[in-house]
């Protein structure tokens, strides 16, 4: 038994490389790097948002992933997407100068599905290029809780140059995303870009200390000369890379953002902030990652 | 017996699993500078050296190698025929990767052994195709991933950094040769 045992032990202790290689130093921006061939790696996205101009607003929303590596440049991933919402007193992030419903539950909201496909590697190749597509399915919006019918692809170009024997990562990502939406019968359609920038430093072995920079607009109707709102959001990250797992926390403060004005509260006060956009936006968010490969 | 012990009886085992299971490195130390020198050219007896680079050999080596010199102090191992066996750091994903790059009288690599491997994936670079390939390379050579050198998929960091490594030991070489 005792022999059993530590085979048992000593193939643990052996058990497949693991893909390290999907490790994030970033909270909200991606890497161009991918997950080694036949190798996966288990995500977990807690992201905490809150902050309206009005009322308690707190949104909690927890992404479970799975990555795996089909290839050394090909990644595919699959998402659960939930969110647990609290709002008080708080407006319609879409129409201010209504109520929005107090709520406090937690649901599931959608599927989504990642295909990542690097063609350059910032080890080897000078600099890093990958290309992103992640369509979603939600059946709930993740902002308001209601329930809605929407679809959405994500698109993507990352783009990474290392510098200081790879000790500094400087990373950029071009994001757009059309979304179509049914809700109560109406029908819409949008779409989010998501211009981003950051560098990681690694100040000691496993640990490394970053930026963040993250700029979101909407435009209604796909309309690409409306923009509806922007938000820009800086903060600092804080990466941890151990031998069976990596965690990541960012924080994220709104630093701008327009419209500043939303509506008009039913008692004649203007609702809103003096430098932020606050209806589907955020003061603050936090994001914790953590990366357990297998 | 202890576990130390029961795991080493095993190892044989877990080599016969695949390449993936006997190249894994987690904290690991393979083999001391010596006993990679000795390896390299058995049967030579070595004497372990130190020797500082100047300002100006830093900057002839990192000119020649397109490498920065992280440490001035040069540690190697001499056998009386003038063969050389540089110990040498290069950083990993996490912790840094030691290695020992043997060079003979002529210049060229003679071997390359791992020392310490302490990422959690990435083992694969001890395997001896891999280091294989650096046998006769000389300072002439690109020592470039994709080029002459095999890029190891998932592992491309630690693959990059030794290569560059071994390129830059060779530069040094070179440089200190008449001093060595």
């Amino acid at each position: 038994m005792k022999r059993l045992a530590a085979l048992a032990v000593a193939l643990a202790a052996a058990a497949p490389p693991s893909a390290l290689a999907g490790e994030n130093a970033f909270g909200y921006l991606y890497p161009a790097e991918t997950v080694p061939a036949g190798h996966w790696e288990y995500e977990q996205w807690n992201t905490l948002r809150t902050g309206k101009a009005r009322g308690d607003y707190l949104a909690f929303d927890l992404r479970n992933e799975i990555e795996a590596g089909v290839t050394d440049r090909l990644q595919l991933s699959l998402y659960l997407n939930s969110s647990y919402l609290r709002t008080r007193d708080a407006y319609d992030s879409e129409d201010a100068s209504a109520d929005a419903r107090n709520r406090s539950d937690f649901q599931v909201n959608g599927l989504s599905a990642e295909i990542v496909y690097r063609l350059l590697s910032p080890f080897k190749d000078g600099a890093g290029l990958a290309l992103y597509l992640e369509p979603e399915v939600s059946a709930r919006d993740a902002e308001t809780g209601e329930d809605v019918a929407e679809r959405g692809v994500e698109m993507r170009v990352i783009l990474q140059k290392d510098f200081l024997e790879d000790r500094l990562a400087v990373v950029a990502n071009l994001a757009a995303e059309p979304e179509w939406e049914k809700d109560h019968g109406n029908s819409k359609k949008e779409l989010w870009t998501e211009l981003s920038a950051g560098a990681s430093y690694r100040v000691r072995p496993r640990l490394a200390l970053g930026l963040e920079l993250v700029h979101r607009a909407q435009y209604p109707d796909m309309n690409a000369g409306r923009q509806g709102l922007y938000a820009l959001y800086a903060g600092p990250n804080l990466h941890y890379g151990g031998d069976k797992f990596w965690l990541t926390a960012t924080a994220l403060p709104q630093i701008a953002g327009w419209p500043r004005r939303l509506g008009t509260a039913t008692s004649g006060a203007p609702i809103g902030a003096r430098n932020l956009h606050l209806g589907l936006q955020e003061r603050f968010e936090l994001r914790l990652k953590l990366g357990v490969p297998f | 017996m202890t576990f130390a012990r029961r795991a080493a009886r095993l190892a044989p085992l877990t080599a016969l699993l695949g390449p993936g299971t006997a190249l894994v490195a987690r904290a690991e130390t393979y083999m001391t500078d010596v006993q990679a020198a000795t390896t390299i050219f058995p049967g030579s007896k070595f004497e372990r050296r130190t020797l500082t680079l100047s300002d100006a050999d830093a900057k002839a080596v990192r000119e020649a190698s397109g490498q920065a010199v992280r440490s001035k102090i040069i540690v190697y191992w001499k056998d009386a025929g003038g063969n050389a066996v540089f110990v040498d750091q290069v950083l990993g994903k996490h912790e840094f990767i030691s290695y020992a790059v043997a060079v003979s009288t002529a210049g060229a690599v003679a071997g390359v052994e791992i020392l310490e491997y302490r990422e959690t994936y990435g083992g694969q670079i001890r395997g001896a195709a891999w280091r294989r390939q650096f046998v006769g390379k000389t300072k002439t050579c690109p020592l470039k991933l994709d080029a002459d050198i095999r890029n190891i998929g998932g592992a491309t960091l630690s693959s990059a950094h030794v290569t560059n490594g071994v390129k830059r030991v060779l530069a040094t070489h070179d440089r200190i040769r008449a001093r060595l």
